[in-house]
């Protein structure tokens, strides 16, 4: 009995050392368990190589969510789970797991892969610009982990992220380190060029204007003045501009003071011009596969609303280089060539060189920009270049069902421009009464005060502006990821816990991005609503005009004089003519004329 | 045969009444203050035609003509060609009905010359154009064309009348180059001028065409 309680100390702290091995060896386990599992990787990169996308994706959730955040393959884990996500199209998501990949650094192989695929769905698909773009690409220094056409990329959106921030020097910094070709130097002499026209400070200005003559570089801005001269156009105001961007030596050398009044315009057209052509001549060469081919000469003249500026042979060591940059993001080159076209057609405009902006416009590749609001600008042009029949045709084509939800008030106003020249004075009216009667509800809701952005078609064509255009894309392939994520992966992925993560994810990026849309939704509306308003006073203009001609004798007007009727249609000629019988063929769209009659001389 | 130019007339008279409809459908669709056109390029033919055909000549219920057929035609504009020098020559088969005639009955046909070859030249007058979508998925280019012009037929029995053809033809363009064409045609053949001989013929092929001018049709 004595012996009781002398053996109870003793049995307590053996119990307590037996509990913390085994519990410590439990935890053992269990670390070396979290640490790694080669077995479960290994598996998921079979499922990988296999193509079996689903399987792969669940085992790599699986794998990074039994280890540790330091093991070796966990970044191997991240980038496979992130492939298999973007190949079975939940782009959102593979992005995101992308992202950790080139965020974290840990595995340099890892690294060019991942910025890789971040960069082919950024050109291709909606993408969370501020994550990737702005935080990850523009913020981060990745050393010279990179290939050559990758820095570019990163250089390029570094050069974006640090403009963004007012930061000229530090975006010139960045941006003159992209290689003299391929597609993000296109893109950075784009973005040079419109840098010229934007009003800015003195400071501001002087970079923009260092970017653009290092970009376009001494070489061209040379041959450009060169030819001027050779023209005999040495006092141009394009030829004066070029002056003050190089000295005696030829050289980049920027005179601020020197540039003539209005060189943002002539400077830029240069830029958009040699983007057209150069990028032009390119796209068309990249189809090549042939190696002799490639090294065959080229040249590209560049040309401003039809006069040409000049010409360039690229040299025989930079062809194929030249051309294999393009031919590798053929597709964003050519929408950065549709870009500079229509800007350059604007310009062109705007300088009243109606004809040479028609053309232009014309030739914009397909698909690049979008055809309503070039052929709403093309009807412009040939109002305004005088050649009304035309111009009304193009109208009517914007009539076709396929651009029923097109907001363009300034069709109406454009339509009774037309019919007032011709004294059709009645179908003027009507123009104008049609523009009321179709924004009528939109009109009220403006004038009432009521939130623009819920106003439907203010909103509608808010959505299609600019940053606002990017975030709705971008919410609304988050949307339909989210709904093709739970049709097809709600019970497949329920076990290990992927799909109620995925859901998480795309839960919580819906809500960010639904927040900045409203905000940006509420600036482009404001716009849209003042481009309204402002619609509606030229329609009440040329209303009260019209009713004023009515009255007025046609002598009095001045119009009595004989104006050039539209040719007649040939019973046979190179042309064919489709008299429109009720029904638009979308091929049709661009080359539609309405012959009007002219009543004025009656 | 004269069935057959029945035929041959009413399906003229078919396609006319078409035209006049979508003429009068053209015009419904105008605005009161003026037409509307979409003006495309015609650019699709070139100068110079080279046909390669495969055809049928039936010509009675004893024999019947499989052929092969060429030619060329040079157009002068999207109106009008010529087709300067055509030939069709027939690879004639007996029907069953003429053995079965000696076999049961131990009676032969009486014999008359069986047309071999035709040679022929004409004027193609090519009213009818315009597109065409194909299951809604794609959009091709077809034409109608008339012809009329001489012919001279080449028989067995070493005659070789003189005779007219006329026909109407239809072209599905295949891309810039190449088109198919069927051709629907009678030539009439005059032996003696005192009794018209007519012989119906049916072709399928296919054309290149070449010599294309420049591209001037774009209307702004």
């Amino acid at each position: 009995m004595n012996c009781t309680p002398a053996r109870r100390p003793r049995l307590l702290p053996l119990c307590v050392v037996g509990l913390c091995v085994i519990s410590t060896m439990l935890l053992s386990s269990t670390l070396a368990s979290a640490q790694d599992n080669p077995k479960l990787f290994a598996r998921a990169k079979d499922a990988l190589t296999r193509k079996e996308y689903v399987k792969a994706a669940d085992l790599c959730f699986k794998y990074l969510a039994t280890t540790r955040k330091g093991a070796g393959k966990y970044e191997s884990a991240q980038f496979f789970l992130a492939n298999a996500l973007e190949k079975l199209g939940l782009y959102h998501v593979a992005v995101e797991y992308y992202f950790h990949v080139a965020n974290n650094r840990r595995s340099p192989e890892l690294l060019p892969r991942a910025i890789r695929a971040l960069e082919k769905i950024a050109l291709t698909r909606p993408i969370d610009e501020a994550l990737i773009l702005r935080d990850l690409i523009g913020d981060t220094d990745f050393g010279s982990a990179l290939p050559e056409d990758l820095n570019d990329f990163v250089f390029f959106w570094q050069g974006m992220s640090n403009l963004k921030r007012n930061l000229h020097e530090w975006s010139n910094e960045r941006i003159l380190r992209v290689n003299r070709h391929g597609y993000y130097y296109y893109q950075a002499l784009y973005v040079a060029s419109v840098r010229l026209l934007k009003p800015d400070k003195p400071k501001a200005k002087l970079a923009a204007i260092q970017a653009f003559a290092s970009l376009f570089g001494p070489l061209d801005l040379a041959s450009g003045l060169e030819s001027l001269r050779r023209r005999g156009e040495s006092d141009s105001k394009l030829a004066y501009s070029l002056k003050a961007l190089l000295n005696a030596d030829n050289e980049v050398s920027v005179s601020f003071g020197r540039l003539p009044k209005g060189w943002e315009v002539h400077l830029a057209m240069l830029g958009f011009a040699r983007l057209n052509a150069e990028t032009g001549v390119l796209v068309r060469r990249s189809r090549e596969t042939d190696e002799e081919e490639l090294g065959r000469p080229f040249s590209y003249q560049v040309q401003i609303g039809g006069i040409p500026i000049y010409r360039r042979s690229p040299r025989f060591e930079r062809r194929q280089q030249l051309i294999k940059a393009v031919a590798t993001r053929r597709k964003s080159v050519r929408r950065i060539r549709g870009q500079a076209m229509h800007a350059l057609a604007r310009l062109l405009y705007e300088q009243k060189r109606f004809a040479a902006a028609y053309d232009l416009l014309r030739k914009i590749p397909k698909n690049t920009e979008r055809s309503s609001e070039l052929l709403l600008e093309r009807a412009w042009a040939k109002y305004k270049a005088g050649d009304p029949h035309r111009s009304m045709g193009l109208l009517f084509a914007l009539d076709a069902p396929v651009y029923k939800h097109l907001f363009a008030p300034e069709k109406y106003v454009l339509r009774g421009l037309i019919y007032r020249y011709f004294c059709h004075f009645r179908a003027a009216k009507i123009a104008a009464r049609r523009f009321r009667l179709h924004f009528a509800k939109t009109l009220r809701g403006i004038r009432a005060g009521k939130p623009l952005s819920r106003i439907k078609k203010i909103r509608a064509a808010a959505l299609r502006r600019g940053d606002t255009l990017k975030l709705h894309l971008f919410y609304r392939a988050l949307i339909n990821e989210r709904r093709e994520l739970r049709s097809k992966y709600d019970t497949r992925w329920k076990k290990t816990g992927l799909y109620r993560h995925l859901r998480r994810l795309y839960a919580r990026k819906r809500l960010q991005t639904r927040d900045a849309l409203r905000t940006s939704l509420k600036q482009s509306a404001r716009e849209v609503a003042q481009e309204m308003l402002h619609t509606e006073e030229q329609a009440n203009l040329l209303e009260y005009e019209v009713g004023q001609a009515i009255f007025e004798g046609v002598s009095d007007t001045g119009s009595a004089k004989a104006r050039k009727p539209p040719p007649k249609v040939p019973l046979s000629s190179s042309r064919v003519y489709y008299r429109f019988a009720g029904e638009y063929w979308t091929d049709e769209l661009p080359r539609y004329k309405f012959n009007i009659e002219d009543r004025c001389v009656e | 045969m004269s069935a057959w130019t029945t035929r041959l007339a009413l399906v003229c008279v078919l396609l006319g009444s078409a035209s006049s409809v979508a003429w009068g459908l053209g015009k419904a669709g105008s605005d009161q203050v003026g037409e509307l056109y979409s003006i495309e390029p015609r650019n699709i033919m070139g100068s110079h035609e080279l046909l390669l055909a495969v055809g049928a000549l039936p010509k009675d219920a004893f024999e019947t003509g499989l052929t092969l057929q060429a030619s060329y035609a040079y157009h002068f504009s999207q109106l009008f060609a010529w087709e300067v020098v055509g030939g069709t020559y027939s690879f004639n088969l007996a029907t069953d009905l003429s053995t079965e005639l000696r076999n049961r009955f131990e009676v032969q046909p009486e014999r008359e010359g069986i047309l071999e070859a035709i040679l022929h030249t004409n004027l193609v007058f090519k009213p009818l154009y315009g597109k065409i979508a194909l299951l809604n998925s794609s959009m091709g280019l077809a034409e109608v064309f008339f012809v009329i012009g001489p012919a001279i037929g080449f028989f067995d029995d070493q005659s070789r009348p003189f005779g007219i053809n006329a026909g109407v033809g239809l072209r599905f363009f295949l891309g810039r180059y190449f088109s198919l064409r069927l051709d629907i045609r009678d030539y009439a053949f005059l032996p003696n001028f005192a009794e018209v001989d007519n012989h119906f013929f049916v072709s399928f092929g296919l054309s290149l065409t070449f010599g294309f001018g420049d591209d001037d049709a774009e209307e702004d």
